[in-house]
């Protein structure tokens, strides 16, 4: 399989259950406690009881065609790889933060030992063995799906309500937002 | 990195280990061994523990050390996932507050303020002592005097158990499936695991939470099913999780699932809408029908909707839709809010007949029989002599509750009331397995019951706030440490087993209560522990004899590499229920012949808002957490720290209460103070609380002193109550409380 | 003072694996021995004068600071005090590394390596040996400078003197090493 690579999400199927959170901590010995997530499941409430809907999305780093913080970043560590991925050299980051100013999503982490930024890799090391990403590996429902992006812009959305707006950035996640029934 | 080996061999002049001069030094050989070559990388089958789904794991082991944990391709029930708990289990591993050691109090003295002054002891001291003292009560008082919280599991301690003719043994079942594994021995001839969801059109769902629970082996048949087409109905007085996927929700009043379903009974028998050909062939519906159409007639839509604020004309529809656009199927289960009220044992029945209308027992699309492998016990492989007959009272009160007892079951929620004030002092001796004191209602009362009882026993993977009690802390394995072998038993239409098996080797001092069991056994009944050929039985050799008994393979180990076993064969639907009358029974003569009702009557919960307490308290289950043992894992308790009162907006505004205020919630029997958080998804006379929080402080460095109990507000019972109130399932009343609240 | 450090690295070390009284009493007479100063020789005198009388005072003590069900306050695993508060982190890994470049590993392979008692008996097998300083330094970088905060969490919520002053000695001996 070759890049570039990106996410599918139908909030439809998603319970929740945070594996794709716990997968990404456990593969990429993310630290715990000092609020450093690379993907995150969040919840969105819309309307007023009893007529209210709710919708989970998981997020991570959308390796976008236009990655704001690589053009951003002042010491030039964030680079895209020639498959799309857009990774963090974290000897050259010096911790200024700007990426995260830039990201509608919130990708970058900052880590207050290493006072350098990480974020998702869409775990690189994986995808270099020919395995999928931990957290789409993961998720029991398929809500959260990986794969070429050829295959994934055409299915759907970029943005649901709740979801950042993804026009400046272009970041490789669509929506399947058609009900999961025929 | 390091030094180099030549660097050190030119410094020492000797194999690697110098020679030394001193004892100080030679302390090194005490400590360090020759290394041997580093095992590089495995991956090992084995199967989940956290919860029943049993999902089946590949662990990836890199030297020794687990590094990443996923599913298994072609296992039923995690269909080759796991969910957030299953993916952060090294965590339970590899947690540094994990007990390691056995150790024993020198402090005589119980209690909160009290340090129990643990010493590590061996095992060998600490199974002695344990024996010593059993040998002793059970002499002087009984066998009554023993108390043993646990699980009836794994068979060789059940054989431990029954060898010493225990009386007490009592488990949490009473607050998960109990009241419809009594009722379903009646009328349909067990507690039917299986849920073919993904062959149902039509899914109705009394608080049935098992997709927000990640209870993987049923949320993807319900998401398979809608998938499909099929229609799904919930009720329940949240907008949880799993009525995001449902086409029609309805915040039914807490309690009252019990009224909507009696009501849609009404509606299919009255219209003739059930399924004829099974209702006919077999139930015993036509020996019984002027009776059940009497007792339904006035279960009317219009009666239930005053009792649910389910609309009637919903539920007439919903009944004749279940009926008619099936194969429907009424799944109950564990956590189900509806199994937690006074009126469960009477929702049970009337989920059980609903089913049974819609002649999908054991059928396709409907609540099924598992098939299993037969994998004999300790007690086939190695039959023992003859068991003791129990003899002595219960302290839970259970014997006022025969058909609870038939299935080898009792009750937590009577068993501080039975400990303090019906029988004090009866119980000399405590051996908690796997339970913490949160696992009851009114903690403080069981705790209280616990102090005065003269040794306990706990044996955990964690220092919960049992442990504090405890004269002897006994470590436990956890799974990823275990041998076993697991059948699929939620997703069962064809029979598959999995391997458990250590994917590291037992950290520290860490046992089973298997091999407790036996080391125990050879103490007080050695009679029970010998092989045929006279030696003492090994969790090993029983491993192999149930493999190759079981036609999984000649060994263990060979069964160990394979991992999975699935025996293809086609499902055929029982013809014969195991009923006294081998039919689904919907009139039950058997429960009229006891005194109870033989059709589900009405009956309120227990506890009704007032206006001292105005609310209905409702406990849940998050879905990264499991009951009251995952608190304390890091990527866990990262994602959901504590728990908070969670109220609706409506009630919010009322009481003047903004995000996150501190509020005190009050019922009858207790307070508890946590931050608020306000949903739109809630009934606004309802407040929600999350369980498995408010781990005492000292305990777990990240879980102690977390959030609150949410016991704390549930009254404990006397087994009185469930005799007067027609509860003979014995439900625990979870669920059964009221509050009021008010903000600080 | 501690012109011979090894041994008294040895000694840290017993005082965090054994709970003894007698045994570590008879250590400190040995290291008395080699003791040549005044000022080591008054260390030997508070740590013997520290040790508890009581029978199993000490061992009362080590399970209720380390191993306690009731809750342990200090961990004497170093990736306890890591990034995620684990056993068998990365400290464990490192620690096997090191062990393994020399032969040896822990004698028991289902408890952490990164104990540190195990970390300290290492040590002062590498001092006693002559080993490169730069590797010395290299080791007490990666698996020592983190008992500067076991020996906080140990003065913090000891009761017995004999822990205060075997942490006292800790920090003397971290600072010995580190000039």
């Amino acid at each position: 399989m070759k890049g570039p690579y990106g996410w599918l999400f139908d909030p439809n199927r998603c319970i929740e259950c945070r594996a794709c959170e716990a997968a990404c901590k456990q593969w990429n010995g993310v630290p715990t406690g000092v609020n450093i997530r690379y993907r995150r499941v969040y919840t969105w409430e819309a309307g007023a009881w009893p007529a209210v809907s709710v919708v989970a999305i998981s997020s991570a780093c959308n390796h976008c065609e236009n990655p704001l913080c690589a053009r951003a970043c002042p010491v030039k560590a964030i680079t895209r790889r020639s498959d799309g991925l857009v990774l963090v050299n974290r000897d050259r980051c010096v911790g200024c933060g700007i990426c995260y100013e830039f990201c509608p999503f919130g990708a970058p982490q900052y880590d207050p030992k290493t006072r350098r930024m990480e974020k998702c890799t869409m775990c690189a090391d994986r995808i270099d063995q020919g395995l999928e990403p931990a957290c789409s590996a993961l998720c029991p429902t398929g809500a959260l799906r990986w794969g070429p992006w050829d295959e994934i812009r055409g299915r759907g959305p970029a943005w649901i309500p709740g979801y950042p707006v993804p026009y400046a950035t272009l970041p490789r996640i669509r929506f399947v937002t058609t009900p999961a029934r025929p | 990195m390091a030094l180099t080996r030549r660097s050190w061999l030119r410094m020492t002049g000797a194999a690697g280990l110098a020679s030394v001069h001193s004892r100080l030094l030679a302390g090194f050989e005490d400590w360090f061994q020759p290394a041997s070559s580093a095992p590089g990388e495995q991956v090992l089958i084995t199967a989940c523990g956290i919860c029943d789904s049993a999902c089946a794991i590949r662990a990836t082991v890199q030297d020794g050390v687990v590094r990443f944990l996923e599913g298994l391709p072609g296992d039923f029930q995690g269909q080759g996932k796991l969910c957030g708990k299953g993916a952060a289990g090294a965590g339970f591993l590899y947690d540094p507050d994990r007990l390691k050691y056995p150790m024993k109090r020198t402090n005589p003295r119980k209690g909160p303020n009290e340090d129990p002054g643990f010493v590590r002891i061996s095992w060998q001291e600490a199974l002695d002592t344990i024996a010593d003292r059993i040998r002793s009560y059970k002499s002087r008082h009984g066998a009554e005097s023993l108390l043993f919280v646990t699980r009836p599991a794994p068979d060789l301690w059940v054989r431990f158990m029954r060898a010493l003719g225990v009386v007490n043994r009592v488990d949490h079942r009473d607050e998960c499936f109990q009241s419809d594994m009594v009722v379903q021995r009646y009328t349909t001839g067990g507690k039917s695991w299986g849920n073919d969801f993904e062959n149902s059109r039509y899914i109705l769902l009394f608080g049935f939470d098992m997709v927000t629970k990640t209870k993987l082996a049923y949320a993807h048949g319900v998401l398979a099913a809608k998938q499909r087409g099929a229609r799904i109905v919930v009720f329940n007085p949240e907008f949880n999780t799993q009525a995001r996927l449902a086409d029609e929700w309805y915040p039914i009043r807490p309690g009252s699932d019990l009224a909507v379903a009696l009501a849609m009974i009404h509606v299919i028998v009255n219209e003739n809408l059930f399924n004829q050909e099974f209702v006919d062939q077999f139930t015993n519906f036509r020996q019984y029908e002027k009776e059940i159409r009497a007792h339904f007639a006035h279960y009317t839509p219009e009666w239930a909707e005053g009792l649910s604020d389910v609309p009637a004309e919903a539920i007439r529809r919903i009944a004749r839709e279940f009926a008619t656009q099936g194969p429907g199927i009424v799944p109950m289960h564990k956590k189900t809010l509806a199994a937690n009220y006074m009126n469960a044992t009477q929702l049970a029945h009337a989920v059980s007949i609903l089913n049974i209308l819609a002649g999908t027992v054991d059928r396709p699309g409907g609540r099924y029989f598992p098939r299993t492998i037969p994998i004999p016990g300790v007690d086939a492989v190695y039959p023992p002599p003859a068991y003791p007959r129990p003899e002595g009272r219960r302290v839970d009160g259970a014997d006022k509750l025969p058909l609870v007892r038939e299935v080898d079951s009792g009750s937590f929620s009577t068993l501080a009331d039975g400990m303090l004030n019906k029988y004090p002092g009866m119980i000399k001796f405590a051996f908690f397995n796997m339970y913490t004191l949160l696992a009851f209602p009114l903690p403080a009362q069981m705790e209280e019951a616990l102090r005065r009882v003269e040794f306990t026993v706990v044996m955990d993977t964690l220092p919960t706030d049992t442990a504090l009690l405890a004269d002897i802390v006994l470590p436990s394995v956890t799974y990823l440490e275990a041998a076993d072998l697991v059948p699929r038993e939620y997703w069962a239409k064809t029979p598959q087993v999995v391997v458990r098996q250590p994917v590291v080797p037992a950290m520290f001092e860490t046992r089973s209560i298997g091999w407790v069991a036996i080391e125990l056994g050879k103490r007080l009944a050695p009679e029970y522990f010998r092989t045929p050929t006279g030696e003492w039985i090994s969790p090993a050799a029983l491993l192999d004899e149930k493999v190759k008994r079981a036609g999984l393979g000649s060994s263990f180990a060979e069964f160990r590499s394979v991992g999975i076993h699935t025996r293809q064969q086609p499902f055929t639907p029982r013809t014969t229920f195991a009923t006294p009358s081998g039919k689904c029974q919907i009139y039950v003569p058997e429960f009229a012949a006891r005194g109870y009702d033989p059709l589900p009557v009405w009956k309120p919960k227990a506890e009704q808002p007032s206006p001292e307490h105005p609310y209905y308290y409702l406990t849940f289950i998050p879905a990264i957490h499991r009951r009251n043992s995952t608190q304390n894992n890091p990527i866990l308790h990262e994602m959901m720290p504590t728990n908070a009162a969670i109220i609706s907006r409506t009630l919010a505004d009322r009481l003047g209460v903004r995000e996150g205020q501190m509020v005190r919630i009050r019922s009858r029997v207790g307070a508890i103070e946590l931050p608020a958080h306000i949903t739109e998804t809630l009934r606004p006379d309802c407040v929600m609380v999350a369980h498995g929080f408010g781990h005492r402080s000292r305990m777990l460095s990240l879980a102690g002193g977390q959030g609150v109990r949410d016991g704390d507000l549930i009254p404990s019972r006397a087994i009185e109550e469930f005799v007067a109130a027609g509860n003979f399932g014995g439900a625990a009343c979870i669920m059964d409380a009221v509050v009021n609240i008010e903000p600080l | 003072m501690f012109p011979d450090t090894a041994p008294w690295f040895a000694f840290a070390a017993a005082a965090l694996l054994k709970t003894d009284a007698q045994e570590l009493f008879a250590l400190l007479h040995e290291l008395r021995a080699e003791a040549t100063d005044p000022a080591s020789e008054a260390w030997i005198e508070r740590l013997a004068a520290s040790l508890p009388q009581e029978p199993q005072a000490l061992e009362k003590e080590y399970a209720r600071l380390f191993l306690n069900p009731a809750g342990s306050p200090c961990s004497l695993w170093q990736s306890a005090y890591g990034d995620t508060p684990q056993l068998m982190g990365a400290a464990h890994e490192s620690a096997l590394q090191w062990y393994r470049a020399v032969g040896v590993q822990p004698a028991r392979s289902n408890e952490p390596a990164d104990h540190a008692g195990l970390l300290l008996m290492f040590f002062a097998r590498l001092l006693e040996s002559g080993a490169d300083p730069d590797q010395l330094d290299r080791f007490r970088q990666d698996h020592l400078a983190w008992m500067r905060g076991l020996a906080d969490c140990v003065e913090r919520h000891t009761r017995l003197p004999f822990y205060r002053e075997v942490m006292g000695l800790l920090r003397r001996l971290l600072d010995t090493v580190s000039a």
